[in-house]
């Protein structure tokens, strides 16, 4: 069986749902419910990721051609999330430096290059949020554990 | 069925340290000792305790607030103590701190000991429709409190002896080096819309505080107590107290994130201008939209901070409380999807 967004959408449903009550202690009971809502975002991101990650770095790619820099190759070798996110972080690096210098600037190209990367985080920003389950089983418990959401 | 006694060994640990605190009491015993979930910064039981005093039957509740036996964070621990210690007399509904304890001999870690506050359940973050029908009766209290808070001169409070205060003109600063200081340090990746954000505060300053105030530092839902009958009977969590300007708490309060998606109210609870009253009303402060703007994107900035500090202690393996993980993933997100929108709309992205 190869479906691992599945098995870990269950997975988390299960410790969440099923196997929290049955813990002694709010401690112990805390961790598994956070335990299986973590488990449910990875079974959610685990399809889109690499996804997301390549077309957030064409974007960048795009943007930074358009403000002149000099982009090496982005091209990868191997698709693993680790490789195209080592990608990803190189040009993001290379994004906030080029911002850095454009948003000094108050000529048209600048602003609107400046524009244009604010709606690519804002974009971003919107792809990257997981979904909160919504689910009325696990409600209370997930609620009740992030109500201790603290440092 | 939770155990009454979860640590049986501890429990004793501690009876044996009260009873030392308390040199009158006879047949100290702790009959509920329990690990609370959350807190992730330092390890917090509840405890009940029973001992005789004089010949009277003495029964009470304690929450114990435990280092990591891995913590580095000496200063805020003191600083928590006297942050609570300086609300004493105030009327605001404190939990009473008892004992601060910074050696390692009594229980492994330094500690300290507050009464536990009875009548009580924290507020949940992300259902705000739970507290209703006292919803926007708990939305004044609470704006209240936070400008109680800041009428509080810190001038000779505990919290000035524990830490610097800053001129009225660099509260802003002092607290946007630091939380980009914490950006810095432990980003495990490039964090653009952080930075972006920083250096947008950065060209676009608030005027200096009006007056230097007590600031909680973490005046949120899920940080206060209510009755569910409408009152709020205990402020907790003072661990990022500081002194600085009153607007903080205010916007950190109003922070979208706590306010469960209703923006038309402040916090999610009360219409802005029953907010704004209560608060002006109680600290003295006048409202300034521009002011309050710049500390409110700083709020999502500092809580940025937060989240990826949280995801450094997961990853790095300092601490294994899997809300930390939650904290670095959803809740970054969600303040990255706040900062973004609210910046992108000024600068026409």
């Amino acid at each position: 069986m190869s479906d691992i967004a599945m098995i870990l959408d269950r997975v988390g449903k299960t410790l969440s749902i099923d196997v929290s009550p049955h813990l002694e202690g709010h401690y112990a009971g805390g961790h598994v419910v956070m335990a299986g809502l973590l488990t449910m975002m990875a079974s959610e991101q685990f399809d889109g990721l690499v996804d997301r990650l390549l077309s957030e770095v064409s974007d960048m790619r795009t943007i930074l051609l358009d403000g002149g820099e000099d982009v090496p190759d982005t091209r990868t070798r191997s698709f693993k999330v680790s490789a195209v996110q080592e990608v990803h972080d190189r040009l993001s690096t290379q994004l906030i430096a080029l911002q850095e210098r454009i948003e000094l600037l108050d000529d048209d190209a600048s602003v609107e290059l400046n524009g244009r990367i604010w709606r690519f985080f804002r974009e971003g920003a919107e792809a990257r949020m997981p979904t909160m389950p919504d689910f009325t089983e696990a409600r209370a418990a997930v609620l009740a554990a992030l109500q201790q959401t603290d440092e | 069925m939770s155990k009454a006694v979860e640590d049986y060994a501890l429990a004793r640990r501690i009876e044996a340290y009260l009873s030392g605190q308390i040199p009158d009491a006879e047949d100290m015993q702790i009959t509920m000792l329990r690990r609370l979930h959350g807190g992730a910064s330092r390890q917090t039981y509840t405890i009940d305790v029973n001992y005789t005093l004089a010949g009277r039957k003495v029964t009470g509740g304690l929450i114990l607030r435990r280092d990591p036996p891995d913590s580095l964070i000496d200063t805020e621990r003191r600083v928590e103590f006297a942050a609570i210690r300086s609300m004493e007399g105030t009327g605001l509904p404190v939990p009473n701190a008892l004992f601060l304890e910074e050696g390692s001999a009594a229980l492994g870690a330094p500690f300290f000991v507050m009464e536990r506050i009875e009548n009580g359940i924290p507020a949940q973050p992300f259902r705000l429709d739970a507290l209703d029908p006292h919803r926007e009766s708990l939305g004044r209290q609470i704006f209240r409190h936070i400008g109680s808070i800041a009428a509080v001169d810190p001038v000779g409070s505990p919290l000035a002896s524990e830490i610097d205060t800053p001129e009225p003109d660099a509260c802003w600063c002092r607290e946007l080096d630091y939380w980009e200081r914490e950006i810095d340090t432990h980003a495990r990746k490039p964090e653009p819309i952080a930075t972006a954000a920083i250096r947008h505060l950065r060209r676009n300053p608030p005027p200096p505080a009006q007056k230097l105030s007590i600031v909680h530092g973490d005046f949120r839902i899920g940080n206060f107590l209510h009755d569910e009958a409408g009152r709020v009977t205990g402020i907790l969590d003072w661990e990022m107290a500081h002194i600085g300007d009153p607007y903080e708490d205010f916007a950190w309060m109003t922070d979208p994130l706590w306010s469960g998606g209703d923006l038309a109210r402040a916090g999610g609870l009360v219409s802005w201008p029953e907010a704004v009253g209560e608060w002006e009303l109680a600290s003295g402060c006048k409202f300034d939209f521009g002011a309050f703007e710049w500390w409110s994107i700083f709020a999502s900035v500092k809580a940025l901070g937060i989240w990826i500090s949280s995801a450094r202690a997961f990853a790095d393996g300092a601490n294994d409380d899997p809300i930390l993980a939650w904290s670095g993933w959803f809740t970054h997100a969600a303040h990255e999807r706040i900062l973004s929108a609210r910046l992108s709309a000024k600068y026409k992205g």
